[in-house]
């Protein structure tokens, strides 16, 4: 009977464990998240342009990154539509993605749509190829916080 | 520690009953991750890896099939979700191994010493 119970611990631990592997991709994210809207970012910037970012997708969108002087643009496909999001840069932007290079973003914390005037803050993860974008209200309030991910 | 026939030292059940909570406590912070503060949930994460580290003395002592099966599964957690932290913003990367493997480890030491003077004392 003992054996049995020891046995029966034994798979509910191993059932448990893998269940918390196949969740741990969403909950890092959460938390990386969090720690973004706390961290320095890398770069930063004012958005000059806002445009069909409603609703704001949780699901992964594939886009467009583009530099255009001293603005970025992102932009992606929401159905008949192109989402857009443009930010006037206010630090270099040496070591971010490339022009017209293909992005993929998500909102990890969608509070409201962004809008023109709003600051964006970039942060970088330490997967190379990945960022988190956290957008602030004029106060300073966290707006949003998106992932972008460079899908060379 | 409970003995058998053979005088090995088996650990108690209770060891076993905490080892099911702690995989339900598992389960239930990654499901609700979403739903718990953020700030809340790493302390959910590393408090399991303290649990593990104190029981792992008694399952390791003597070394059982069973108790290194229940040891894996920590160990593999806590591999994954440090090799995960690479998704953390720059600068969080391994904090989640040293909290993570590092609570188990302190825990664990902690546990043998606190074994070793008991015996020291009851003079065994």
């Amino acid at each position: 009977m003992k054996s049995a119970f020891v046995w029966l611990t034994v798979a509910c631990v191993w059932g448990a464990t893998l269940y918390a592997i196949a969740r741990t991709q969403s909950f890092v994210r959460q938390q990386g998240a969090a720690l973004a809207v706390q961290a320095t970012p890398d770069y930063t910037g004012v958005l000059t342009r806002a445009e069909n970012l409603e609703p704001l997708s949780v699901e992964r969108m594939h886009g467009q990154l583009r530099h255009l002087g001293n603005r970025v643009r992102l932009e992606w496909k929401v159905g008949p539509r192109m989402a857009v999001l443009e930010w006037q840069t206010t630090s270099p932007t040496t070591g971010f993605i490339p022009d017209s290079e293909p992005v993929i973003v998500r909102a990890l914390q969608a509070n409201t749509p962004p809008q023109v005037g709003m600051r964006i803050e970039i942060v970088r993860m330490t997967y190379p190829l990945g960022y988190y974008c956290v957008i602030r209200d004029s106060g300073g309030n966290v707006v949003d916080v998106w992932e972008l991910l460079w899908n060379t | 520690m409970c003995g058998n026939s053979s005088g090995t030292p088996e650990p108690k059940a209770e060891v076993w009953v905490v080892w099911l909570v702690w995989s339900a406590a598992l389960v239930w912070l990654v499901a609700r991750a979403d739903a718990i503060s953020a700030w809340t949930t790493p302390w959910g994460v590393y408090a399991p890896a303290s649990v593990a580290g104190v029981l792992t003395v008694p399952l390791l002592n003597p070394p059982r099939v069973a108790g290194l099966l229940l040891l894996a599964p920590v160990w593999l957690f806590g591999a994954w979700f440090t090799l995960s932290s690479m998704f953390l913003p720059s600068g969080y990367f391994l904090s989640p191994f040293f909290a993570y493997m590092g609570g188990w480890m302190a825990t664990a030491i902690g546990m043998l010493v606190w074994q070793r003077l008991q015996a020291r004392r009851s003079g065994t």
